[in-house]
């Protein structure tokens, strides 16, 4: 029986073979998404969790690692969803950029972020992957489980939206 | 035009978004997953639960089923 099959069979010691070989891609994933180190690894767990508990549901015959990031981002969502009904809270640090940046650091303006939080979930997911991390609007399809058309349209209203809450906070986009 | 409009607008959140490069969870996930999985595996579904509070208040109900109970196990 190969590894998908236990695992398939709830077997732990391939869940966990499989939880090293992918946890480094969903926390990056999730990462990406939410922006916050401390946050990410909170839903790496949730996401494994989820993953185990739908393990049945799972075909050995597939690919896991898509599957797999499926399942994270409907979690990473569902994070951007819960943040929407808590009240603003201050920014926190933000993961560092890396040493090798040449352009000195700058201080970002706030408001880009502010319009940027007010997009609807599903635009501010689809816009973080596709304009902030320039993923594949393949990628960005097969993680949201859409096809590429879904994902070029809501790039278009992401930035579309955007462009209209920016004027509204005085940047000219 | 448009495309500079769109590299403009990406320019403007990347600025604001800076990027994160590749780094790692800053400790071992494997135990609190781990803990979660058995943790889960030692609790009894609500479904459950309330098949076993349901079951004295039947056989107080209808103290016959007791027999039908009984031969079934």
């Amino acid at each position: 029986m190969d590894l998908l099959e236990r695992f398939s069979a709830g077997d732990l010691e391939a869940f966990e073979a499989l939880f090293r070989r992918f946890e480094g891609d969903v926390y990056q994933w999730i990462l990406r998404v939410v922006r916050d180190r401390a946050t990410a690894e909170e839903l790496t767990v949730e996401t494994f969790w989820r993953i185990y508990r739908a393990r049945s549901r799972f075909d050995p015959a597939r690919d896991f690692g898509p599957w797999c990031r499926r399942i994270a981002t409907n979690v990473a969502l569902g994070h951007l969803k819960s943040l929407r009904w808590q009240p603003a809270a201050p920014a926190k640090r933000r993961v560092e950029a890396p040493a090798a940046a040449t352009e000195p650091p700058r201080d970002p303006d706030p408001r880009i972020e502010q319009a940027f939080r007010r997009l609807p979930v599903r635009l501010q997911l689809t816009a973080t992957l596709a304009l902030i991390e320039e993923k594949p609007y393949q990628e960005i399809a097969d993680a949201l489980g859409t096809s590429i058309g879904t994902v070029k349209s809501r790039v278009f209203r992401s930035i579309r939206l955007l462009r209209k809450y920016l004027r509204r906070l005085g940047i000219e986009p | 035009m448009k495309q500079t409009d769109d590299q403009r607008m990406r320019d403007l959140l990347k600025s604001a978004f800076p990027p994160l490069g590749d780094t790692e969870p800053s400790r071992e996930l494997w135990p609190r997953v781990r803990r979660r999985v058995e943790g889960a595996s030692l609790r009894l579904p609500w479904f459950d639960w309330a098949l076993v509070a349901l079951l004295p208040a039947w056989c107080v109900a209808f103290p016959k089923a007791v027999l039908f109970l009984l031969y079934q196990m």
